[in-house]
């Protein structure tokens, strides 16, 4: 090799080397970066209790082009009132934080029409998933597919905790009942002997099988059945319909004459509460439910209704889609996993002013 | 020569229309007699001596009054569909009817500060239901069952979509004539729940209709057979367009009394109802195929079906148990009204 080639190999090897060195520097640093952002902006995995989850590509890509991602939320049944709130708040978090959310859902209570629905959605594409569950069970195997087809997926209202979703966002249903036992204790022994039981109770829901009706039924007794005082009738299904309802609570009555307790474990304490107060029976039975529906307030001020527990459903609605939108876009998991507790209301009559009961939260 | 035959064949047309006319009469007085209602009134009867004799609270009257308050309103549904099922065709949209009329009548009721105006538009819903599930089905000829299963969403999705799916609530309504409709809804009549007086009253001019009117045994003669109907002269599409309109017309005023007796209007209400009219109008002795069924029958179907409920509560029996047993009692109950009633008909 001549003196002149290698003088020139000299000056130019070590700018390319420099050149490659920095472009490599470039390369790892880019690469570190979306790791550690785990699946937000790339399709890289990020450890979760049950496993690695791996973003698809196609919403991976979706992300990296700074395109909307699409998020729903699957509700048990979009036509009970309890969803109008969560409607909204999966509406204000799409705007907040800039995703494509919507509300979804069989009309009526079917797990088959959601497990359908959780299907299709995943067939299509969507980028991520809040569900609702019907059935803890029935569900837990159709959260798996989504997550094992790269869709996230965090369950709301109701949770499947054997599943691979991300987090629960809601409120837990046994604490839920728990707290409506506690609010009845305290309403119950302000004119009733304690240790002079055994008082019955009657207990009704919409749908006794449905998982958040056994939640809060299971989280009703645990606090009651302390006191030894109380005995239950069988959960009775009322079914949606109000006048049914009615019908119902009223027959139960007849059935249970002596019966000094209600816990109707959702909104239809309104028809319960209706009962109770057309009948004269306000200071002899206690009344207990969930949620804000319409007519409660009132009820509570007459007297027939002693408490209610809301779920705060707007806040269950904006939550999930937001943290939802955050692993989406920076790839962050809400501190509060695996169970975001959204916590609760209470109104009973002392404070029912403070509530606003026609948004059924 | 031409006009002297065209003057006999219409001679002969009309006897021939008196003749079928007179036929149909005498066979449809035996399909519109109380032989249905008997095999019913007889299950009722026997449910009720079952109940009275394994609960204590049954036989009571207080307890018999309810259980007449609870069948009304479905009664009053049993009844128009029963028109329905006549004439041949069926109407699945009830229910979502009863919701839609209700939920309308609450609005204007809440609105306009008058439950006259709100009443009159939810019993304008019913008849609006009617007219389209009757041009559909009716005129153009689409199978009833689809077009009323359409309907049925159509109106379950409109009052959902009006609501956002939460009740519209009268509780704390000033609006004039509110405490009408509420008795209507809550009051009583010597201690008869004024909700049954309102079914007794239709169950009766429904009857009179079927049984007495050229209209009534036109709607039987269309449900036996549309040809046979068409050739004695009558029109059988505005006939048919009258039952719909009686049967939503009926499932309207039944969610607007619900209104008042609940105090609100909910989107949900009535959800899944349909099984029990069409079990009760059933039992009552209609028959899906056409041609039979009758307006008593229909509030004994009702009957029939709040006794059940009533005394499976009063008994304490599981909610999943009381499904098995309330679809098992209804085969059984609806043999033993086919039973009673092939043995006596002619036709």
């Amino acid at each position: 090799m001549s003196s002149s080639n290698s003088q020139r190999l000299g000056r130019v090897g070590p700018r390319v080397l420099v050149a490659l060195f920095a472009v490599a520097v470039g390369l790892g640093l880019a690469a570190c970066g979306s790791s550690s952002s785990g699946g937000g902006s790339s399709n890289e995995s990020v450890s979760l209790p049950w496993g690695k989850f791996t973003l698809n590509d196609q919403t991976a890509q979706k992300i990296q082009n700074g395109d909307k991602p699409t998020i729903k939320l699957v509700s048990i049944n979009t036509s009970a009132p309890f969803w109008g709130p969560m409607r909204d708040g999966v509406a204000a978090a799409g705007k907040q934080y800039n995703v494509d959310a919507s509300f979804t859902g069989p009309p009526d209570y079917s797990i088959e029409q959601q497990v359908a629905q959780i299907d299709e959605l995943t067939t299509q594409g969507v980028d991520g998933l809040a569900i609702a569950v019907g059935d803890a069970d029935t569900l837990t195997p159709a959260i798996d597919r989504v997550t094992a087809a790269g869709i996230p997926v965090f369950t709301v209202n109701v949770d499947a905790p054997e599943s691979h979703r991300f987090a629960y966002v809601g409120q837990d249903n046994r604490r839920s009942g728990t707290i409506a036992g506690k609010e009845f204790l305290k309403e119950f022994y302000k004119n009733n002997k304690k240790g002079g039981g055994p008082y019955k109770v009657i207990l009704t829901a919409t749908d006794v099988a449905g998982q958040y009706a056994r939640d809060r039924f299971d989280g009703f007794k645990e606090v009651v059945d302390k006191t030894g005082d109380f005995e239950y009738t069988d959960p009775t299904t009322t079914g949606p319909d109000p006048a049914k309802v009615y019908s119902t609570v009223e027959d139960l009555f007849r059935a249970n004459s002596d019966a000094k307790g209600l816990y109707m474990a959702d909104e239809t304490i309104v028809q319960g509460g209706t009962y109770i107060q057309r009948n004269g029976l306000s200071d002899s039975v206690v009344a207990v439910g969930h949620n804000f529906a319409p007519g409660t307030a009132e009820l509570m001020k007459s007297g027939a209704i002693d408490a209610s527990v809301g779920q705060l459903p707007y806040k269950q609605g904006h939550d999930v889609i937001q943290y939802l939108a955050q692993f989406l876009k920076d790839g962050k998991l809400p501190a509060c996993k695996p169970i975001c507790d959204v916590g609760q209301e209470v109104a009973d009559q002392d404070n029912v002013d403070q509530f606003d009961f026609g948004s059924t939260g | 020569m031409m006009s002297v035959a065209i003057e006999r064949l219409g001679t002969a047309r009309k006897a021939l229309t008196g003749a079928v006319d007179g036929a149909a009469s005498s066979m449809l007085r035996k399909r519109t007699t109380a032989l249905p209602s008997m095999g019913i009134a007889a299950a009722i009867v026997l449910l009720g001596i079952v109940f009275s004799l394994t609960t204590d609270s049954f036989l009571r009257t207080d307890n018999l009054l309810e259980v007449a308050r609870q069948s009304s309103l479905l009664g009053l549904m049993s009844i128009g569909v029963t028109f329905v099922l006549i004439s041949g065709e069926i109407d699945l949209s009830v229910g979502s009817v009863y919701a839609l009329a209700g939920v309308i009548a609450a609005i204007v009721t809440a609105s306009t500060g008058s439950a006259f105006i709100g009443v009159l538009a939810g019993v304008g819903v019913g008849v609006a239901a009617g007219g389209v599930n009757a041009l559909l089905a009716a005129y153009l000829g689409l199978p009833s069952f689809i077009v009323t299963l359409g309907t049925l969403q159509i109106m379950r999705g409109l009052a959902l979509s009006i609501t956002n799916g939460i009740p519209k609530s009268l509780f704390d309504s000033h609006a004039s004539g509110i405490s009408t409709l509420f008795f209507v809804g809550r009051g009583d009549v010597l201690g008869i729940p004024f909700q049954f007086v309102v079914l007794i009253g239709i169950a009766a001019i429904a009857t009179v209709v079927l049984r007495l009117s050229t209209f009534g045994l036109r709607i039987y003669a269309a449900g036996g057979s549309k040809e046979a109907a068409a050739l004695a002269g009558a029109k059988v599409a505005r006939l048919q367009l009258s039952t719909y309109l009686i049967s939503g017309t009926l499932a309207a005023l039944a969610g607007v009394i619900a209104l008042g007796f609940l105090g609100s209007g909910s989107p949900l209400a009535a959800q899944g109802i349909e099984f029990d009219v069409f079990a009760a109008a059933v039992l009552g002795g209609a028959s899906l195929f056409g041609g039979l069924g009758t307006a008593q029958g229909a509030v004994l179907g009702a009957l029939f079906l709040g006794v059940l409920r009533n005394g499976l509560l009063l008994l304490n029996v599981s909610s999943f148990t009381q499904t098995m047993i309330i679809g098992a009692i209804t085969i059984a109950a609806v043999g033993l009204n086919r039973l009673a009633l092939g043995r006596t008909s002619a036709v």
